[in-house]
């Protein structure tokens, strides 16, 4: 790989971590204002985060929306995955197109329209209607790993055994599934991710709950405080290693670390290079 | 008498291309040993061997896909050295085909000749003739997507063949197509390499295809040459065991040699002492196989004129229309030959060896 | 129902479908359409009457200031998606040519704006980009500036800064499984036939990256149109998009029917810019060689 491309790749990694790195530095800084010039190493924002009940239920809370979140989004884009990667059917690009839907639709018209939906039934804010709406917004992306993943299987192991006597549901657990675990895992950790991220949704939907992003923000318009940094800086921490440890995880499994296309070539990564030149 | 002559003709045209010791390792595994070959001017010469022989190495390291680990690759007298694919006058035809999917037919074979910023005019015309050389005349507006394996390959080879280079290489080009379209194809790239005098380099794994192709047939094994020669003396002479018993068909009998003399030797086997021509180095008390094609076993009423006669079960006789195919079981040996009609199985039948079509040579 | 023998209806997979299909029917289809109804209605004193009413939509066609709105929302998704395809082209070049270690560690980097949360992504670039942020305290110590620079923040500027971060993965994620899919033997096959790395890259991988190119672009330019937090909380006075206002409506002045309105008005823009690109790429040649042809 050439000099410049190298340094190229290097520039945008740094862009990339750029926020981050910030985040962390003040997390770290002895002040409380935040900025330069700094003022000293310190860990206690980190000592001051974990006696703030408010952050810290507030992390909790997200938390726990984030289960179901995944649960939910990971098992509907199991479904439509399957649903995709079966027989070829007719209505299979107007099943892709609503799929997309989600994605395309900006997050805040999708809640604002739901809030709409909701109140012609009286259904109040709170965080049912959250999951369901982050599970929604989340479905393409889950879908997207598990059909990866699925279209790439040998259709034949399935057919043997359904040829040998298994019902559908019996060659889905026992072949289908465990070529599944890594894409699962994957899926779910990004469910959960994305959950913790989100903010637009969190705004209008939760009503009365308080995920860590709406508490956040609220801080945001106030006072700015470094033990948000640490909170933040420490769930972004745990999240990084959560997505290495998931990609651990996928290549055990046998997957190659990249597995986006169909067709795929069994060259090494160096040998792009080499042939490109 | 069969001589070992190079294909007529041959002696007086160069040396296209020459390797010398040369060979491939990936880390520690050795794909390619210490090869020499010669490829003369015009010819067609297929790699032949099996899965894992080297031979498509070779062909990648000609192209300059691979680099070489050791010795050296010759064109018209210039080493290639580490010269870059594109820089090389020689042209590929993949297995894949490789057709870039993108771009037509037309826009396919204009290529080469369109990033060297030819004429238009010119690239009109070559790109016709191209055409025309492999039957595609009227699919230039056609996309690779719409054409069969056989019209993708035609096309792959005119893309290949249109800047004229010195050497075209074939990796197993007809691998992927039925039989039918695969036999139709073999006669057309001989015909074709006839009448463009562009020398071939073949690799295949089908000794048929081999065969009906080759001026030279080169065999190879773990990555060096085992035997080379016309496709007639790879047939009947194989240098040993693997190579006759890589042609198939023949039966292979393992004994040890007892009399050599004047190209002629005596093997002692499970079939008893049986003279037939022998290859030029063998020597008393070795170890030796007599090969046993299957044009040199004959079953039923020429068998009373052979020069070896064994009594032997029939196993099997599987009719072939017109004539039948033939498994005798010769106490415990399984030679195989035609009859013109069938035979009885599990009846007991008269063998006849014909030695001059035999073949003794190392193990 | 079904029989699960030898002979028998087995329940297709085709039924899968069902649950995640009715799941976006009920979760975002059928409040789109309460949308549009919602448009038809008018507010008095605060209150929905649900009376069919143009008021809404001729104040959206009338005024000016809403078809501004949704312009300049339209205009961010346009400008980040073209700076993503400008920058994240080469990224995704660099990517695909790695070996499959460091492709992995990539994409692991490439992904970090996706798992920072929304909010503490535009938190981290004021600290950045602000007057007494790292640019600008860098800035001055080696002396380039003597003052701090106020356009780095709450300025177009910035908005475009941070949501070309926001969605450069999607770009290069798009483009990835383009590249992929090409056919190693076809770059071999073109520097076989004489091409230079360059010939072969205009020639053979960029006509080919075509669809990844234009599925990355449409994924950017969606997400950046209707992005609401970022231009509100980086662009200051220049952050006021279609969605700021329609959050506005909704939220403090509680016109829903407006809010609707103004949102179905933006969807409808931003699905017509997506057609039309769409139809734009479809002409191209290699586009249509794959239709066509019906290759890989």
């Amino acid at each position: 790989m050439s000099l410049l491309m190298r340094a190229y790749l290097f520039v945008f990694a740094a862009f990339l971590y750029l926020p981050i790195a910030v985040l962390a530095i003040f997390s770290f800084n002895a002040s409380e204002l935040m900025s330069f010039p700094l003022s000293g190493f310190t860990l206690d924002w980190y000592a001051s985060l974990s006696a703030n009940r408010t952050l810290l239920t507030g992390l909790l809370t997200s938390f726990l929306i984030a289960q179901p979140v995944a649960i939910l989004t990971t098992a509907l884009g199991l479904m439509a995955g399957l649903a995709l990667t079966g027989k070829r059917l007719l209505w299979r690009g107007a099943f892709i197109a609503a799929l997309l839907v989600p994605f395309i639709v900006p997050k805040g018209v999708l809640a604002i329209a739901q809030i709409m939906l909701m109140s012609r039934f009286g259904i109040p804010r709170g965080p049912g209607p959250l999951i369901l709406s982050e599970a929604l917004v989340i479905l393409p992306f889950t879908t997207l790993i598990l059909t990866a993943v699925l279209v790439r299987l040998d259709r034949r192991l399935e057919e043997a055994a359904r040829d040998l006597g298994a019902t559908p549901w019996t060659a889905f657990r026992y072949i289908i599934l465990p070529q599944l675990k890594a894409a699962l895992i994957a899926a779910y950790s990004v469910g959960v991710i994305l959950s913790l991220a989100d903010l637009t949704l969190s705004m209008f939907l939760a009503g009365r709950t308080q995920p860590l992003s709406v508490i956040v923000s609220s801080a945001f318009r106030t006072s700015l405080s470094p033990d948000l940094n640490a909170m933040q800086v420490s769930v972004l921490a745990v999240t990084i290693l959560v997505v290495i440890a998931v990609e651990i995880v996928r290549r055990r499994a046998g997957g190659r670390p990249v597995r986006f296309a169909e067709h795929d070539a069994t060259a090494e990564g160096e040998d792009i290079a080499a042939r490109t030149g | 008498m069969l001589e070992d002559v190079a294909p007529t003709g041959q002696e007086t045209r160069p040396v296209l291309l020459r390797t010398r010791g040369l060979g491939k390792s990936f880390g520690t595994s050795v794909a390619v040993k210490a090869v020499d070959l010669e490829v003369t001017e015009g010819t067609f010469v297929t790699l032949l061997g099996p899965s894992g022989c080297g031979k498509t190495t070779i062909l990648r390291m000609v192209a300059g896909f691979e680099t070489i680990s050791r010795g050296s690759i010759e064109l018209d007298g210039r080493d290639l050295g580490a010269l870059p694919p594109e820089r090389r006058p020689v042209n590929t035809v993949f297995q894949s085909y490789a057709l870039f999917p993108h771009m037509t037919v037309h826009d396919n074979v204009a290529f080469s000749l369109s990033i060297r910023r030819q004429p238009k005019s010119d690239i009109e015309r070559r790109v016709r003739q191209a055409l025309e050389a492999v039957e595609m005349g009227g699919f230039a507006k056609r996309y690779p997507g719409e054409l069969s394996g056989g019209q993708q390959q035609r096309v792959a080879i005119a893309r290949a063949i249109i800047s004229e280079p010195r050497l075209l290489l074939l990796d197993e080009p007809l691998s992927a197509l039925d039989r039918k379209m695969r036999e139709h194809m073999q006669v057309e790239l001989k015909d074709l390499q006839r009448r463009l005098g562009i020398t071939f380099i073949y690799v295949t794994h089908d000794q048929e295809e081999a065969f009906a192709l080759s001026d030279l047939i080169v065999v190879m094994s773990n990555g060096e040459i085992v035997q080379q020669g016309r496709p007639d003396v790879i047939y009947s002479r194989p240098a040993n065991g693997f190579v006759a018993d890589f042609i198939g068909g023949a039966a292979i009998i393992h004994g040890t040699v007892t009399t050599v003399a004047e190209g002629r030797a005596t093997l002692d086997g499970p079939l008893g002492a049986i003279e037939a021509p022998c290859a030029a180095d063998l020597k008393p008390a070795v170890a030796a196989i007599l090969t046993l094609r299957l044009d040199s076993v004959v079953i039923g009423e020429e068998a009373a004129s052979a020069a070896e006669r064994r009594k032997g079960v029939v196993r099997h006789c599987i009719y072939q229309g017109g004539r039948s195919l033939v498994e005798i079981d010769v106490g415990g040996v399984t030679l195989r030959g035609w009859s013109d009609r069938p035979v009885p199985v599990g009846g007991e039948t008269t063998v006849g060896i014909l030695t001059e079509r035999a073949w003794i040579t190392h193990g | 129902m079904a029989e699960n023998g030898p002979i028998g209806w087995r329940p297709s997979r085709a039924l899968l479908a069902l649950p995640p299909g009715l799941f976006v029917l009920v979760g975002a289809l059928v409040p789109m359409a309460i949308l549009v109804v919602f448009s038809l209605f008018r507010v008095e004193d605060l209150t929905l009457v649900p009376a069919i009413s143009f008021d809404s939509w001729s104040k959206i066609f009338v005024d000016p200031l809403y078809r501004h709105l949704v312009g300049i929302s339209l205009t961010y998704g346009l400008i980040t998606a073209a700076l993503a395809g400008l920058f994240g082209y080469p990224l995704a070049i660099g990517i695909w040519r790695m070996s499959n270690t460091w492709k992995g560690v990539a994409l692991i980097v490439l992904l970090t704006p996706l798992y920072t949360g929304d909010l503490m992504r535009l938190y981290a670039w004021r600290l950045v980009l602000g007057t007494e942020g790292l640019v600008n305290a860098f800035l001055l110590w080696i002396g380039i500036i003597h003052a701090p620079l106020k356009i780095l923040l709450f300025s177009p500027f910035a908005v475009h800064l941070v949501l070309f971060y926001d969605t450069l993965p999607f770009m290069v994620l798009g483009l990835l499984v383009s590249l992929e899919r090409i056919d190693r033997d076809l770059i071999e096959a073109s520097r076989d036939l004489g091409a230079s790395p360059l010939d072969t890259f205009t020639r053979v991988i960029l006509p080919l990256s075509i669809p990844g190119l234009a599925a990355g672009g449409f994924a950017v330019f969606a997400l950046a149109a209707g992005d609401l937090l970022t231009p509100q909380l980086m662009g200051g006075t220049s952050g006021v998009t279609a969605m700021a206002m329609i959050d506005n409506l909704f939220g403090t002045a509680f016109d829903w029917p407006m809010a609707s309105a103004l949102a179905v008005a933006l969807l409808v823009s931003l699905l017509a810019c997506l057609v039309i690109l769409g139809l734009a790429v479809s002409r191209l040649p290699p586009v249509q060689a794959v239709l066509r042809g019906g290759a890989r």
